[in-house]
This record gives structure tokens, sequence and C-alpha cells, in this order.
């Protein structure tokens, strides 16, 4: 089982995620590919919040391929294209995923994505014992 | 006992960090949030050498939690806001790292979560 830890010294989290997560040695580990806002029939969808949740729904979908869910995932990074993105990822967010799942967390802007049009990005990892 | 490698089919590496870290299969592993120059009071200090201070404090104190240090790092993502930033960036590391060389990964990004925010650091480690 993976170990949840906020430390004391460290100002707590601002969002849903922990700032520490410890996995038994035992664990198996599953890591994915950046996932983007592309739906199984290839499209793209429009705008910061639909592709969030779509990134979201392929991430699920990634793990549960290998038998795992969202409360095995240890960390996500997001990238955006843009900050004034941050609300909008962070309702799809809420939507898919819920606020009590909270891995370990990382979220940069950055200048740009494999193509244009693609506004959010995250990868996640997981481990489960 | 984790294991860094620089191979001689390389070139070495231009600071101070590691190609190639091994870690044995018992290992057991701590992921971090990336980590930000904030105090626990939630202020963050002024200039880049004292919030890049603050983050690897704050890295120190989140790996002491599961009973790891600096010396089981593995991998390092170093996020800057600027280019300018660097030399800044490397003087604290060195002093804080002393001779460990973790892997390492350094990208300039347009921005992070807050505009205040002008580092941030991602953490892997493991202990076995």
């Amino acid at each position: 089982m993976n170990k949840f830890v906020n430390p004391d010294g460290v100002r707590a989290p601002g969002g849903a995620y922990t700032h520490t997560i410890a996995v038994p040695p035992n664990a198996k580990w599953v890591v994915l590919s950046g996932q983007v806002g592309i739906a199984p029939d290839g499209k793209l969808l429009e705008g910061a919040e639909a592709q969030t949740e779509q990134v979201y729904k392929n991430i699920l979908a990634g793990l549960k391929a290998h038998g795992m869910g969202k409360d095995d995932i240890v960390k996500f990074t997001v990238y955006l294209t843009d900050s004034r993105y941050i609300p909008a990822y962070r309702a799809a967010r809420e939507r898919i995923i819920g606020n009590d799942c909270k891995p370990t967390s990382t979220l940069v802007i950055i200048d740009g994505l494999a193509a244009p049009e693609m506004l959010v990005e995250i990868e996640a990892w997981a481990a489960k014992a | 006992m984790n294991t860094t490698i620089n191979p001689a089919v390389l070139h070495a590496p231009a600071g101070a960090y590691s190609h190639i870290v091994q870690v044995p299969g018992d290992a057991r592993w701590t992921v971090l949030s990336g980590q930000i120059g904030v105090r626990p009071d939630g202020s963050v200090p002024d200039g880049i050498e004292a919030e890049t201070e603050q983050t690897y404090q704050n890295i120190k104190t989140a790996l002491g939690v599961t009973g790891l240090g600096l010396k089981d790092v593995v991998k390092f993502t170093v996020y800057l806001t600027d280019a300018a930033f660097i030399d800044a960036f490397f003087r604290v590391r060195a002093r804080v790292l002393g001779t460990h060389r973790p892997a390492s990964t350094l990208l300039i990004v347009s921005g992070l979560m807050k505009p205040e925010w002008h580092i941030e650091i991602d953490c892997i480690a493991a202990q076995s």
C-alpha cells in the first residue's frame, strides 16, 4: 500500500495533492506517456477544460489496462501552455479525478506541446503493491 | 545502495549530476510533489538563490518523513522560469548536494503555478 504523507516543516499543499508518497519495495509500477486531450475517435477536443477532461479519461483507461485505478496514482506532472488555463484544469480535474484523490503533483507552464492546438498534457505514474 | 555511473562511452556530465543511476530491485521508492521555495509560513524568500535554498530544504524535510535523505535521490527534474537563474541554481546545488550526483534534467519553463515562484524541483528517491 502506498503511503501518503505531508511532512511537518513544509507548507501544507495548496491543492489536491500530497507532498510525499512512499511506495513499498514489491510494488508493480505503471508509467504512462503524457496524455493529451484526444478522444478515442482521434479528435482533439476544443478548449482547455474539455481537453483536460479527456486527458484524465485517457489516463484512467491506461491504468485500467493494467488493473489499476486512480487510487494507485503516485505522481502527476501537468503541462499547460498558458497559466490562464489553471482554473479550467482544476475544474476538469475535480470532475474526473475528484479532489479526494491526491497523488504527488507538479505543474509547469510551457511554451508548447507537440501540436499548437494542444493546450494540456499530463504524465502519470502509478504503483500498486 | 544506488550506484551512479558515468560510462566512458558518453561525454562527461556538464555539471553536478550522473548520466546513470542504478537502483536495486528491493528498493523502496519515495516520490515527491514538485517542491518550491515556499517557507512553512507561506512566504517566498527574496532572490533566486534563497528560493533555491528553501526548495532544497523542503526536499530534505519531505524525504526525511520516509527516512530518506538527499543521498537517496535518484533523479531531479529542475524547472527554472528564467535561464538567467542557472548560475545561482548551480551555486546552491553544489553547496547542498556536496558529492552526491543523482541523474538530472533541467528545463526553462515560461511559468509555474504562481508568478511569484521561480523554481520548482521534482524528485524521486530510492533506498534499499
